[in-house]
């Protein structure tokens, strides 16, 4: 087949291409838009294990927070965790949900907060099996 | 999940892009490998880019980055095409002895270049710029600067094709009105922010105002246009008032209709525009030659190769939009039409979320840059409204304009990912 | 939030002026693409012809009149070797200076190779021989020839028909121009005041003068019973009031005459009191005539000639407009129409000048056949009137032009006119058919101011007349 004829083809092709990309994308801006308007469960909602408690109370070991969209932990009363601690500060950490990911956020604590061994600076994601240390609390992440 | 579902598009988008090299490889008479490598170049900058931009944002809104560079790659098939026509037009001038041969043009590996650029500052504002709100305090800073490169070229500028906005610095030319819009619309970010009464309105009214001036005079109406579209645009959004925006309409009328009544160039384009065929042998040429090209395309194109740009002139800019269509068709032209639209609709997003009104203000702003520079050249091209000297964002040659649109919807993303906070 | 809605409201408002855009690009390419893409400024139409060798053009005898030769892959010069007897006929194809009358009109079979699907099919499998069409005229180029050198230094115009086809034997405008030296020429054939590119024959418009006799003649055969035995009375001029009247060229009375006498004398008196009484019926037979309507031709773009709508308060109109003068408005084509009519029962047939269309190798591909444009008159009228015509040349205006054994029919005519309110000398027409029976040949011959010497147009066609019939 001569160029001449291709040029059918090849038209086609890009044509072809181009329009199912805008369909494409019309489909993915949609939604996007449709969920950005609900207050909808994340795919795999996460939950805070107690793996080791500072002492027996409210947070027995082995029970399981679950994680909404915002879980904000400290010895403060109005903190979603509250840890009766005094290595634990008012505001110590906060996991929120942003865009179906979860992260982990020191508040400014006095002691830190520390993920999987080493110190928490800044905003870190947080995955499944992530261990949290809180003052003598450790937490596990589970799905 | 969502992401792979984005990475399928920018599979797309190669795949585009596959098809559209390889098909001017096989148009070359000369196989020369430029096209792969073009294409190649392209590949590794998106791939790059794209995992950069998750890195540091994980939920990064990446549709405003790849329909960016589809239409940046549309635009340099395109240029690349025009390569190849104008070395072949060139040896024939050779082989024919002609006094002057036609000139070989570079567009493509020069946009590559630009577009090189382009991301990277578009990665580096998202990526180093924190806290946009604080830029607003610099609007005294931004009306200098407004000011300063719109009357630069009514000073120094030299003339092209009819229009005095270009100046000559060391060799390179550069479009001084292009950089003026990018602080314009800092500057009425800043001065709208704080609005309150009318009277916060007098100070913007009168930097818009007198722009809109040094653009009629130096012949640069198409700059102009976009300028009212963007401020009347912002306006609204900063005062909700629909009055406003009326007013401003009417004082445009008259506006227009005084400058059409002192000004020769402006009735000339008048009458341009109202019959082109009239004057096709000489003052409407370039408009005749584009609805020509327009009209062969037909709906499908005549192919990739196989449109005649030679008869169409600025084909590289300008006219790019009907070189496209003459080759692709008019179903090309609405896919390009609609991309920009769908842009335009991200970019205006980002206004939605943003956290506060300087931001919302620079979003809306530059979103309505890029949307009126559209409408206005592919209106102009196709004689829905008179043809102004100006070009298509991404697609058409040029560097400064690809910078500064690349610019602009860096700091439009960088404001979207701020206000998701 | 007060500012989503906003910036909704501006969303809907950008939204709505793409689809405006959209829809006005939708427009263009359904309504106004088309003649874009035919507009003369569109080079790659240039691109296109010049890559298939443009077909030839043949006179009836396969004579090439025009022919195109190749100078290299994307350049060929064209041979006009008609010159200046057919650059108006035929018209020229040039890249600066256009394309005009029959190379426009059959420009795509001129410059394609494919006409059918049939032929694209062919040129598919067995490869582009990059070769045009050709054309056959029903010119007759001797003729042609004859036309134009004895039309001599004058400005005038000659169509030469055969009426029972409608085939254009001769299309003659002069004064002309050389369309081989169109580069050369073209400033001064711009600024010459003769009007050189004009195509007289089909697009100068005349007073018929006399020659316009034949259509009254007509209408008052048609509408008058038993005007053929009324006896006129023509003491020379013909009064509206104490101001006005008509009169017979000359001074001349003829008394007590019968019609075909005021005829082939050319009484102006008889005639103009004829367009008094005839009054909106003189009207209905010019229009049926084809004057106010247009000629169809596919092969060419006449004129309409005018006869305007007097009313019956205004006499003086009425009796100009019955003697071809006043407004009455003729082009030589449509004079040769009437004098068909007449050759041929009545009936006009659609003048045309390509009688064959040829693949590149002379191979026939397509023949036009002569087509009916109307009945004017009925048959009866027709051989009347054909009789009058004969004795305008055996007793009449025309007696001293005629050629022994010919028997040629026609009338003379000589159209009075202004030039700016000042009299110029009259135009000298010639309108005629021959032979009596079974005529062959119809001929319109207009001489501009030919002068009151009325024999000049006759002497002309009739030495037409003759050469054809040799």
């Amino acid at each position: 087949m001569s160029l001449a004829s291709l040029k059918y083809v090849f038209t086609i092709g890009l044509l072809a291409i181009i329009y199912f990309i805008i369909a494409y994308t019309l489909k993915l801006i949609y939604s996007d838009v449709k969920d950005g308007g609900k207050e909808r469960l994340p795919d795999k909602p996460l939950g805070l294990e107690v793996i080791k408690s500072f002492r027996e109370g409210k947070l027995k070991k082995g029970s399981i927070v679950p994680i909404y969209k915002e879980t904000t932990i400290g010895r403060g009363k109005d903190n979603t965790v509250v840890i009766d601690d005094p290595f634990v500060s008012t505001k110590h950490a906060r996991i929120f949900l942003k865009n179906n990911s979860y992260y982990l956020e020191d508040r400014g604590s006095t002691n830190g907060t520390i993920l999987n061994g080493e110190q928490l600076s800044g905003i870190t994601k947080l995955y499944k099996e992530d261990r949290i240390e809180i003052g003598k609390m450790i937490f596990k992440i589970v799905g | 999940m969502g992401e792979n579902r984005k990475i399928g598009l920018l599979l797309l988008i190669f795949l585009f892009g596959a098809v559209g090299f390889s098909n001017l490889f096989l148009l070359q008479g000369n196989k020369e490998l430029t096209p792969i490598i073009i294409y190649g170049v392209i590949v590794l900058l998106m791939s790059y880019s794209y995992f950069i931009i998750k890195r540091f944002f994980v939920d990064g809104d990446t549709f405003i980055f790849m329909i960016a560079c589809l239409l940046t790659i549309i635009g340099i098939i395109f240029l690349y095409r025009l390569d190849i026509l104008n070395l072949y037009l060139h040896n024939q001038d050779i082989l024919a002895k002609a006094k002057v041969p036609r000139v070989i043009t570079n567009y493509a590996l020069k946009q590559l270049i630009f577009f090189a650029v382009g991301i990277t500052a578009y990665l580096i504002i998202i990526i180093v710029l924190r806290n946009f709100e604080n830029l607003r305090k610099y609007k005294y800073v931004y009306l200098v600067f407004t000011v300063i490169f719109m009357c630069i070229s009514t000073f120094f500028g030299s003339e092209i094709l009819g229009a005095k906005n270009w100046v000559f610095i060391l060799g390179y030319s550069f479009q001084p009105s292009e950089f003026g819009k990018i602080f314009l619309v800092l500057y009425l970010a800043s001065a709208l922010d704080k609005y309150k009464s009318w009277k916060n309105l007098i100070e913007p009214a009168a930097v818009v105002t007198i722009s809109l001036l040094f653009m009629v005079l130096q012949r640069d109406l198409g700059s102009a246009l976009i300028f009212f579209g963007i401020s009347v645009t912002m306006l609204y959004i900063a005062t909700s008032k629909f009055k406003y925006v009326f007013t401003c309409l009417i004082l445009f009328f008259l506006g227009s209709f005084a400058s059409y009544k002192i000004f020769y160039h402006i009735r000339k384009r008048i009458m341009i525009w109202k019959q082109p065929w009239v004057y096709a042998s000489n003052e409407s040429y370039q408009l005749v030659q584009s609805l020509i090209a327009l009209g062969e395309g037909g709906l499908f194109g005549k192919g990739l190769g196989f449109g005649h740009p030679e008869f169409v002139p600025v084909n590289a800019s300008d006219f790019i939009f009907p070189t496209i269509c003459e080759d692709l068709g008019m179903l090309m032209g609405f896919a390009i039409l609609i991309l920009f639209f769908i842009l335009f609709y991200r970019c205006m997003r980002a206004a939605l979320t943003a956290k506060d009104n300087f931001s919302r203000l620079v979003a809306v702003g530059y979103s309505s840059m890029i949307a009126a520079q559209t409408l206005v050249i592919v209106g102009g091209v196709t004689n829905a409204i008179p043809l102004t000297g100006i070009t298509l964002p991404l697609i058409s040659s040029g560097g400064s304009s690809l910078i500064i649109t690349y610019f602009a919807l860096g700091v439009i993303q960088k404001i979207s990912e701020e206000g998701k906070e | 939030m007060d500012l989503k809605k906003n910036i909704k409201k501006v969303l809907i408002v950008y939204l709505l002026l793409f689809i405006a855009l959209f829809s006005y690009i939708g427009y263009f390419e359904v309504f106004k693409a088309k003649d874009a893409v035919q507009s003369s400024f569109n080079s790659r139409l240039w691109v296109k012809r010049a890559e298939v060798l443009r077909g030839t053009i043949y006179d009836r005898n396969m004579s090439p009149i025009s022919i195109s030769k190749k100078i290299n892959d994307t350049k060929q010069v064209r041979e006009y070797k008609g010159g200046e007897y057919t650059a108006q006929v035929l018209g020229y194809v040039d890249e600066k200076y256009g394309i005009t009358e029959l190379e426009k009109k059959y420009d795509n079979v001129l410059s394609n190779e494919q006409l059918d699907v049939k032929e694209t099919i062919t040129s598919l499998v067995e490869g582009k021989n990059k070769k045009g069409h050709n054309i056959v005229t029903t010119l007759d180029m001797d003729l042609q020839k004859k036309c134009y050198d004895l039309i001599g230094d004058n400005k005038g115009a000659a169509v030469c028909i055969n009426p029972k086809t409608g085939e254009v034997l001769a299309l003659v405008s002069k004064p002309s121009f050389d369309p081989n030296s169109l580069k050369e020429d073209w400033a001064s054939l711009l600024k010459n005041q003769d009007s050189p590119l004009l195509n007289r024959a089909i697009n100068g418009l005349y007073p018929p003068g006399s020659t316009f006799k034949t259509v009254t003649l007509v209408s008052a055969l048609t509408n008058i019973d038993g005007v053929e035995n009324q006896t006129f009375k023509d003491n020379g001029k013909l009064k509206f009031n104490e101001k006005e009247w008509i009169e017979n060229y000359g001074g001349a009375a003829f008394g007590s005459i019968k019609l075909n006498k005021a005829f082939y004398k050319s009484s102006n008196v008889v005639f103009g009191g004829l367009g008094l009484t005839l009054k909106d019926q003189l009207y209905t037979t010019a229009e049926s005539l084809y004057f106010n309507k247009t000629i169809t031709s596919s092969d060419m773009d006449i004129k309409k000639s005018q006869f305007p709508k007097a009313k019956s308060s205004e006499p003086g109109n009425l009796a100009q407009s019955a003697i071809g003068q006043g407004t009455v408005l003729a082009t030589p084509m449509q004079m040769a129409i009437i004098a068909s009519a007449v050759a041929n029962d009545g009936v006009i047939m659609q003048p045309y000048l390509v009688s064959k269309i040829l693949k590149s190798d002379n191979s026939s591909y397509e023949n036009i056949e002569s087509k009916e444009l109307a009945q004017v008159m009925t048959k009866e009228t027709a051989e009347k009137v054909k009789k009058y015509m004969r004795e305008v040349v055996l007793y009449g205006t025309g007696r001293n032009a005629n050629i022994k054994g010919l028997e040629i029919c026609g009338k003379t005519g000589t159209a009075d006119f202004k030039k700016n309110g000042v009299d110029m000398p009259p135009h000298s027409w010639f309108i005629g058919f021959a032979p009596y029976n079974n005529p062959d040949i119809a001929v319109a011959v207009i001489i501009e101011e030919g002068g009151r010497n009325s024999e000049k147009a006759f002497s002309i066609a009739s030495k037409i007349i003759k050469s054809y019939e040799k």
